[in-house]
């Protein structure tokens, strides 16, 4: 998958996962997914975000490491899947 | 000491009342959709709301609509309790979250969900949102019982652990959904009547025949 297709699908599963209240069009790459987003994202979208990582891409994520400083963008989320689908491949 | 009832807000049969007005009814709408657009009505500006379950979005909106009319900066946040009751429990989220781990091949909880699968988290939704930090119980019973709700109400006032309430019943199924909220005072001007059994039983009925008959009306 193309990396700007990934990040389409991943602002749609976030919005609809997390139940977002937001215009998708107002999201790009480069927008903050956790501080200073504007999104109100609590601990508990952490671990949503975390099962969404598990149900729709494979990727076990352990809860003990620091999400929010891994996943700073869409941009470094999408890259974090496409490497570790290239590592399981 | 007496208690009287200062206001009450009732949702039922996607028709919103307050203090027996209807001030806002969508005939076409799931409980989901109804409660979302009664947010977008009302201006609410409390994004969080879309987080939460069915059940937690009613007493949201029904205790941001009941206390719009109380004047609240004059009373202190931690001089007011919740006491509710209700009948099914978190049934909503929980068959949700049953469902989400039903089937090992498609076993994937959702914390989102899980959260909710307590009734009284919609309480703490209520209280973050408004600043309350005093007594909240919910009390589940077979069907309403404004016997518990008077008696427990009155008891907390009368002990001095709170000074004012936000109380009712509140239930939500996959069919059905109703709260009932009222706001208990010890002060008698501009009140709805007595804080006790027949009158809160009587506001409920009324209100609740009144929506039904309001949506049958406009047919």
């Amino acid at each position: 998958m193309e990396k700007e297709e990934l990040i389409d699908n991943l602002k749609a599963q976030i919005i609809r996962q997390l139940n977002l209240d937001v215009d998708p069009d107002l999201i790009n790459g480069e927008s903050p997914i956790f501080k200073n987003s504007g999104l109100g994202l609590d601990s508990i979208d952490d671990l949503e975000l975390v099962a969404l990582l598990g149900r729709n891409y494979g990727i076990k994520v352990g809860y003990l490491e620091d999400i929010q400083k891994k996943f700073k963008t869409l941009n470094s989320l999408a890259d974090f899947i496409i490497k570790e689908s290239v590592e399981q491949t | 000491m007496k208690t009287y009832i200062e206001h009450t807000c009732h949702i039922s049969s996607q028709t919103i009342s307050v203090d027996g007005s209807v001030i806002f009814f969508d005939e076409n709408n799931s409980i989901g959709n109804f409660l979302n657009l009664s947010y977008r009505h009302f201006c609410m500006e409390y994004p969080k709301f879309f987080k939460m379950d069915i059940l937690s979005k009613l007493a949201f909106l029904t205790t941001e609509l009941l206390l719009r009319e109380v004047n609240i900066n004059a009373i202190a946040k931690e001089n007011i309790g919740i006491v509710l009751g209700n009948c099914s429990s978190s049934i909503l989220s929980d068959l949700s979250h049953q469902e989400s781990i039903q089937k090992t091949a498609t076993h994937f909880p959702s914390p989102s969900v899980f959260v909710y699968t307590l009734p009284n988290i919609m309480m703490g939704e209520m209280s973050i949102r408004h600043g309350l930090s005093n007594e909240n119980t919910l009390f589940i019973n077979d069907d309403f019982s404004p016997e518990i709700l008077e008696n427990y109400t009155n008891y907390l006032i009368n002990e001095h652990i709170i000074e004012y309430a936000i109380s009712g019943w509140i239930n939500a199924q996959s069919d059905s959904y109703e709260a009932f909220f009222y706001f208990v005072t010890p002060h008698s001007v501009n009140s709805l009547g007595n804080h006790d059994c027949e009158n809160i039983e009587y506001l409920r009925s009324y209100r609740k025949e009144y929506h039904t008959q309001y949506l049958e009306n406009i047919h």
